[in-house]
């Protein structure tokens, strides 16, 4: 725990060190946070799996920031810009130096749509070019303007760690645009859950006037996404909740979580 | 009613070229309508007005009741503009078809006025396109909508030569709030981080929302950077996030 503590000091003190203006020569990220007891893939090396060698050529490494991701992990980025400052590629990598999280600007919009199968040998094939191992079951995979999002959702147990797993974002020609690893923390699970049955029931005994379950209850792990007390943070570890579904007496869809031991409202959620 | 006069006056005082308007409907998602309490079209409608601000836009609007059918036509003529409401591909009777628009606050749980894209259109007859328009609400990022086109954007995507100096988000189908909420985080951190309109997108398609909960869909220049014209790029003085 010490060597950890006084290395983190160490790499923050680097990182301070390295505030230089844009203009400055990146430093080398990885003799750098080796120096500070880090195992940090350089992002030209990543790049060179992604882009083109001749396109590689003038690009710069900007000195690397430490960040921490929406659900609270401390992480290590890397921006790859061209002479001009834009931004090509920016990375993360957890502090242990495992590949979080990558995004390409300015991938081609090509025309077509990728097949579901097609997308996810693409999805695989990007992965394990990034020395990333393939995720467990199948994905989910979906569309959005002119982008294939394949998605392997997080199970602890068999219960889903909603919005947690692997999403790769390609584009039509498969191309990658992204991909991104969320593994949230999670909270203790209660001593004692409750049946299902008791679930709906708790849950029939919330609802609006007028509003109708349609589906549920289902476990999950779920991070509250409003609450009478106000909304969550996103570091919050998710909890194991009954979730429910159904639709508002104005006909808008609404979701309800309720604690999977109490059966109090953890969160609620609607689609407009 | 001293709301949309402020509105009103801040929306003149602006040129329409460096004004930006943010609009939430609160009234149709708040306890008493829907019997169970809801913060985000407050914590939407603050995440885009508080990265507008930081992009360097001035930012006017209404959030809760004073969001009505007058105080948002006089803030459509902004050259960018966010609304967070119902919306739904609701009928043009001059037009024989679904065309989409969102409905104001007014203050009502049900009923309220229906913004359509023809009034709008009238509204910005004589503005140039909009630079940034993000419609947070159910539909209005599908073809049938007329939205982007009553704000002069294209529904096309550019990328290279002769790109739209404009951009236009919505979402297709149904669009959760908890997803919105994610995804539109994402988008702003990408712009005030000094990514393009479409890198942003791009960016904000890895961050973990719920993929069945929102299809975000895009119109317009993909390199195009919403700034006001006078800004150039913003000094967001070492304060990245939203």
């Amino acid at each position: 725990m010490y060597k950890s503590r006084w290395s983190l000091s160490l790499l923050i003190g680097i990182i301070a060190a390295c505030s230089a203006p844009g203009t400055a020569i990146a430093p080398s990220t990885p003799a750098l946070a080796a120096s500070a007891g880090l195992n940090v893939r350089p992002i030209m090396s990543i790049a060179a799996a992604l882009i083109a060698p001749t396109e590689l050529s003038g690009l710069i490494a900007q000195p690397f920031s430490l960040v921490r991701s929406e659900s609270g992990e401390q992480r290590i980025r890397q921006i790859l810009t061209s002479a001009d400052g834009g931004e090509i590629m920016r990375v993360e990598s957890a502090l242990d130096g495992s590949l979080r999280f990558v995004a390409k600007a300015g991938v081609a919009l090509d025309g077509g749509r990728l097949s579901e199968s097609a997308a996810s040998a693409h999805a695989l094939r990007h992965l394990n070019r990034l020395g990333l191992s393939a995720p467990i079951g199948g994905p989910a995979v979906s569309g959005a303007a002119g982008r294939t999002l394949v998605a392997w959702s997080r199970q602890v147990r068999g219960v889903p760690v909603l919005n947690d797993g692997t999403r790769v974002v390609l584009n039509a020609a498969g191309a990658l645009v992204g991909l991104a690893i969320e593994e949230s923390p999670l909270a203790a699970p209660p001593s004692r859950i409750a049946r299902s049955e008791a679930a709906l029931v708790a849950a029939a005994a919330l609802l609006p006037s007028g509003a109708l379950l349609r589906e549920g209850p289902d476990l999950a792990w779920v991070l509250p996404t409003d609450v009478p007390a106000g909304p969550f943070d996103e570091r919050t570890p998710r909890s194991l909740a009954w979730c429910v579904t159904g639709v508002l007496r104005d006909g808008a869809a609404f979701a309800m979580q309720l604690d999977a031991g109490s059966l109090a409202l953890l969160g609620w959620d609607v689609a407009p | 009613m001293i709301g949309a006069v402020l509105l009103a006056t801040a929306i003149a005082l602006a040129p329409p070229d460096e004004s930006a308007a943010v609009f939430a409907n609160r009234t149709a998602f708040a306890e008493e309508c829907t019997g169970t309490v809801n913060t985000f079209p407050d914590r939407l409608a603050r995440q885009a007005r508080t990265a507008l601000a930081a992009l360097g836009w001035e930012v006017g609007g209404a959030v809760g009741p004073t969001f009505t059918r007058r105080s948002l036509l006089a803030g459509a003529s902004a050259a960018a503009l966010y609304v967070h409401s119902h919306g739904d591909l609701y009928w043009d009777s001059k037009a024989n078809s679904g065309v989409g628009g969102f409905r104001a606050d007014a203050g009502l749980c049900l009923g309220a006025p229906i913004l359509l894209p023809s009034e709008i259109a009238v509204t910005r007859r004589s503005a140039p396109p909009a630079s940034l328009v993000y419609i947070s609400s159910c539909h209005n990022g599908e073809r049938a909508s007329r939205l982007p086109a009553a704000f002069g954007i294209p529904q096309r995507k550019v990328q290279g030569s002769n790109q739209p100096r404009a951009f236009y988000v919505g979402y297709v189908g149904s669009a959760w709030q908890g997803a919105a909420l994610r995804f539109e985080r994402a988008f702003w951190r990408g712009l005030l981080d000094g990514a393009t309109a479409g890198a942003a997108f791009d960016r904000a398609l890895l961050v973990s929302y719920e993929l069945e909960h929102l299809t975000p869909e895009w119109w317009g220049g993909y390199d195009h950077t919403p700034y006001p014209p006078t800004a150039g790029a913003p000094d967001f003085g070492g304060r990245r996030y939203v």
